[in-house]
């Protein structure tokens, strides 16, 4: 008999039964998927590097000579577990064609490597690792595919030295190491055969050959300490430095985490909504069965046979949608990064068996109502008493309002809780894409220029010219580059001054302690064009400007003094305030323009900066920028918001995100929309009845249903549109925290973004209301005569 | 006194699992301005189905139904709704109200629907003086569910009454009442009638069709007889010829 009436109940509450059956699979998947990701993206780097077995300490050696060099230093130092060795050789851009000719961007130094030297595990995009390359094909790195629209199958030609050879693209790698866009090192790995012809070349293996050491300790501090005085070390990365390398990848990801949040949430509002919907729908049926005698347990069992049913299937199809939607989600926001957990898909299964169980705790809660109530409490809908609770609605008789908006205004007041659903569901969603959209607005602004040196109105990144200058003992060659280059532009009829941005590496001693760090030094530029955060601007040739960074890793503050050797013999250096800088990852120190810096320790010219003396506008700045790449045949000169958008790498990536998370957004609030009001529907048969019987025509009806949720929407959207600015602070500037960036001044687009994106989600809420709302039409005025 | 609604060949047929059931077959009536007609027969033999096929709440298959001159027969959605905003007023045996609201909104609701009818305050005050004159002013400001079955029925009166329509369809509108509050309402709708409105309604109850000015005997779709009330006689006299009337039909 019980087989029956569950065949029956399924067949007559067939839309209620659909609906929740429907939220079941969406919960699940977004359950399912967003705990994998959120375990995957929370695991983060380490996941990452245990994966890759990176080393807890990284030693790049390069330049003349480099290879063997440092192999005894290592092997010397006690404190070094174990290492592994990558011998490879380093290329420029201009090494690297396509086979048309046409130049590749390679941005920082290319590495050429075999495959079977490799001293780390490389992974392909689908997260298999990399063993071998065929012969005459080459491995490279995603982020250098990708810049260069380059795909597997393409022809690229490497030219070093002596050799050239033309490789066809293997496919793409993720290089857990120099694969993150801050540091952007491209890799190419070829077979061993490949390989070798570039060693065997006297150019290459004397001149550009390196060696690069993962090194395993469990002291990092005593092998920088040690490591600290070989001078033709290039560089050298702690394992948490180039964790940093990847905030930005993790600022990107963590959007995945926030919307798989968002989405658990919004999981479990609809899903509440909709079994208490739909279990008080079932109430008159219970207070029958009770009526007749049928004992408590069974109906609750019956019952409760019917959502496990519901929930077990749609947990299940859940499940198996959740992977490819979670993969996609994730491979979305980090093409570059070996991302997952230890678990995988186990978290997927935990998260619909956990969808299961709260479909069915929902279910066996809410049916303990039963025991409680009489058969007639249950036949009047769960309601205990004579008179119910007094309506909280507005009266018709007090406001202006036509019918169809009085009615959707006062079922909100009157019945709150049912609109909180869609209030909190569609809050979240806004709020999360706004947040997005601020970062990636601050992005796309001058706004965080700050944090990659002094305001200017054109930078100029590509300044491989400057090599020539190099060789040269001090920067009064290159100052003199500079000037000439201004003069030129100010005779194009383009006024400016210049200024150029160098990055050294010295060793520095603090307590007693060596460090080798980076030092910036901006020639041409005042030491009071730097935003610094505490103290005062460097006045001195021997004062220097210190990042937190500095601070956390030996203690010295401002005030301090620092021992310096700029040639001379060592010079006390005191530290004079505190600048914020994302300029290799945060980890340098500001030397006066002053400062006796020597090109031998030159790392690199970051920019060439020139700022225009006749105040121009944004608009003719933009002009002379065209003007200038036409002049000097060099792309990579931009203005000022383009430079800052260059520098934090991710803003496409990013951009990319916020459209998707929009779509994602819009897909959330079409289907909420739509299961929502096909469950008002399906409850408000009666009442929709009624209004056409009293002569209500369809469009008044559509109307009442469709003002309903765009009353509920704006006020999601005020709601989302007025956290988003605390929520931005509260959840991105932490981020931006960790590569040294404090007090970020967002660029909030008020008329833009805060006007845009509500309204686009305000607009499909609108437009699937109103489609679903055209169900409506079907109930006639005679279905009063068939609703119980 | 001129005819509100002429009715002609009404059929109504359902299909229910391919299996066509004729429900009206070939009804013909005319209902006279300031008439009160009671439906009555047997379970199943149309009597609600014929309500609400002339009353535009159902599509009738085929034949005429002329209100106010007009076939509304072959009237569909706005043209329709139309009408019964304006013209028609309908009382269900349930007592369906929106819940939402307070009874004097839910009496409101289609005055201010319409675009006529006066200013928002003269419906206001017709909306009050209605339900001053059925007796439950006191509830205006209360939900439907803080009033009786009575109660709740009179305030459905009202709404039907609010656009001051022509002619009123009643289907058992004390059927789910007690026998006071049935009283109570059927001396509403005389009082109605009095003032002039036409009403037509289906009721099982003999009593209640003894206090119309005419009962039609409906059985297997088709109009079988037709008893007029005589007014002049005592009520429980008129209720005892009334079923006397119904025993020879075979009720």
């Amino acid at each position: 008999m019980f087989g029956s009436i569950l065949k029956k109940d399924i067949k007559r509450n067939k839309t209620m039964n659909i609906i929740l059956f429907l939220f079941v699979i969406i919960a699940s998947v977004f359950f399912a998927s967003g705990l994998n990701n959120l375990i995957a993206i929370l695991n983060g780097t380490d996941y990452q590097f245990k994966t890759a077995e990176v080393g807890d300490y990284q030693l790049i050696s390069m330049g003349e000579g480099a290879i063997g060099y440092s192999e005894d230093k290592v092997k010397s130092i006690p404190e070094i577990k174990s290492y592994t060795k990558e011998t490879v050789v380093f290329v420029a851009e201009g090494n690297i064609k396509l086979e048309s000719g046409k130049r590749l961007g390679v941005t920082n130094a290319g590495i050429i490597e075999s495959i079977e030297g490799r001293g780390m595990k490389y992974f392909d995009k689908d997260n298999n690792e990399l063993t071998s390359v065929e012969k005459g094909k080459v491995l490279v790195s995603v982020n250098f595919l990708t810049d260069n629209d380059l795909k597997a199958g393409d022809k690229i030609v490497i030219e070093k030295g002596d050799v050239k050879g033309t490789y066809e693209i293997q496919g793409g790698l993720k290089d857990a190491f120099l694969g993150s866009k801050m540091f952007g090192n491209p890799r190419f790995f070829l077979c061993d055969e490949d390989f070798q012809k570039f060693l065997d070349d006297e150019v290459c293996y004397n001149y550009y050959g390196g060696e690069i050491f993962y090194i395993h300790t469990d002291d990092t501090k005593a092998v920088s300490s040690a490591l600290s005085d070989l001078d033709k070390k290039g560089y050298a990365y702690p394992v948490s430095q180039i964790k940093i390398a990847y905030v930005m990848n993790l600022i990107v990801a963590f959007t995945v985490v926030i919307l798989s949040v968002c989405l658990m949430i919004v999981s479990f509002l609809v899903l509440r909504f909709t079994i208490n919907f739909s279990i008080s729908e079932d109430f008159r049926e219970i207070g029958v069965m009770k009526a007749i005698g049928i004992k408590d347990r069974k109906i609750r069992l019956l019952y409760l046979a019917k959502y496990a049913v519901i929930s077990v299937i749609g947990s299940v199809i859940g499940f198996f949608i959740s992977i490819p939607f979670g993969k996609l989600l994730l491979d979305s926001v980090s093409s570059d990064m070996i991302l997952g957990s230890e678990l995988g898909i186990v978290w997927n299964i935990i998260g619909s068996i956990g969808i299961m169980i709260l479909v069915i705790l929902s279910a066996y809660l809410i049916t303990g109502k039963v025991k409680k109530l009489s058969p007639i409490d249950a036949i009047r809908s769960g309601q205990t008493g004579e008179r119910f609770k007094k309506k909280g609605g507005i009266r018709i008789t007090k406001n202006k309002f036509r019918p169809s908006f009085f009615l959707a205004v006062n079922d909100i007041l009157s019945s709150p809780k049912r609109f909180v659903t869609v209030i909190v569901t569609f809050s979240l969603c806004t709020l999360l894409v706004l947040v997005i959209v601020n970062t990636t607005n601050t992005m796309n602004s001058d706004k965080l220029l700050y944090l990659f040196g002094t305001e200017a109105d054109v930078y100029v990144t590509d300044t491989a010219d400057a090599m020539t200058y190099m060789n040269e003992k001090d920067s009064e060659a290159l100052k003199e580059h500079i000037n000439e280059m201004a003069k030129e532009y100010t005779d194009a009829g383009m006024p400016c001054t210049a200024s150029v941005a160098l990055t050294y590496s010295y060793e520095i001693v603090y307590e007693g302690e060596k460090y080798n760090y980076a030092f910036e030094q901006d020639l041409n530029s005042s030491m009071t064009d730097f935003r610094y955060s505490e103290g005062v601007a460097p006045a001195n040739k021997n004062e220097i400007a210190i990042t937190e960074q500095f601070t956390e890793l030996c203690g010295a503050d401002i005030g301090d003094s620092v021992t310096m050797d700029f040639g001379d013999g060592p010079e006390e250096m005191l530290i004079t305030a505190k600048l914020q800088s994302m300029n290799d990852l945060g980890q340098i120190i500001l030397l006066h323009n002053d400062a006796k810096t020597d090109f031998s320790h030159i790392k690199s010219v970051m920019q060439y900066k020139f700022t225009f003396t006749d105040n121009p506008s944004q608009k003719t700045i933009d002009e002379r920028v065209r003007k200038l790449k036409d002049m000097t045949g060099n792309d990579k000169i931009m203005n000022a918001a383009e430079y800052c958008r260059d520098c934090v790498k991710v803003y496409d990536i990013m951009n990319a995100v916020a459209k998707m998370l929009l779509l994602i957004v819009m897909i959330v609030v079409v289907l909420v929309t739509v299961l929502m009001e096909r469950s008002f529907i399906a409850d408000e048969k009666s009442e929709i009845a009624i209004t056409k019987a009293v002569g209500f025509k369809d469009s008044v009806v559509i109307r009442w249903h469709v003002y309903r949720f765009l009353i509920v929407a704006f006020v999601a959207m005020i709601i989302a549109a007025g956290l988003s600015i605390p929520v931005t602070n509260l959840v991105i500037s932490p981020i931006f925290g960790m590569m040294g960036a404090s007090n970020i001044d967002y660029n909030y687009d008020i008329f833009g973004s805060f006007m845009t994106y509500p309204a686009i989600v305000l607009a499909t809420t609108v437009i699937t209301a109103f489609v679903t709302a055209l169900y409506t039409k079907k109930i006639q005025c005679k279905d009063t005569a068939s609703i119980e | 006194m001129a005819t509100v609604m002429e009715i002609k060949d009404l059929c109504k047929t359902y299909v229910v699992d391919k299996r066509q059931i004729n429900v009206l077959k070939n009804v013909n009536l005319k209902v006279d301005e300031g008439e009160m007609v009671a439906i009555m027969g047997p379970s199943g033999s149309g009597k609600s189905t014929l309500l609400y096929s002339i009353s535009g709440m159902d599509q009738p298959t085929s034949g005429l139904v002329k209100f106010g001159g007009k076939d509304i027969s072959k009237m569909r959605g706005n043209e329709l709704a139309e009408i019964r905003l304006e013209k028609m007023g309908f009382i269900f045996q349930q007592m369906y109200m929106m819940k939402n609201l307070t009874i004097l909104d839910n009496i409101l609701l289609p005055a201010f629907e319409s675009k006529n009818g006066g200013s928002r305050d003269e419906k206001i005050k017709k909306g009050e003086e209605l339900m001053r004159k059925l007796g439950i002013i006191d509830v205006a400001d209360n939900d439907i569910n803080e009033v009786s079955g009575g109660q709740l029925q009179r305030a459905c009166i009202c709404r039907s009454m609010i656009n001051s329509p022509t002619i009123l369809f009643a289907d058992e509108p004390t059927g789910a009442l007690n026998r006071s509050s049935s009283n109570e309402v059927m001396d509403e709708l005389v009082k109605l009638n009095n003032e002039g409105t036409t009403i037509m309604m289906v009721t099982h109850d003999s009593k209640v069709a003894s206090r119309c000015s005419r009962v039609l005997f409906i059985v297997d779709g088709n109009i079988k007889g037709e008893y007029q009330n005589d007014a002049s006689l005592e009520d429980k006299d008129r209720e005892r010829r009334l079923n006397n009337w119904l025993m020879d039909q075979g009720w």
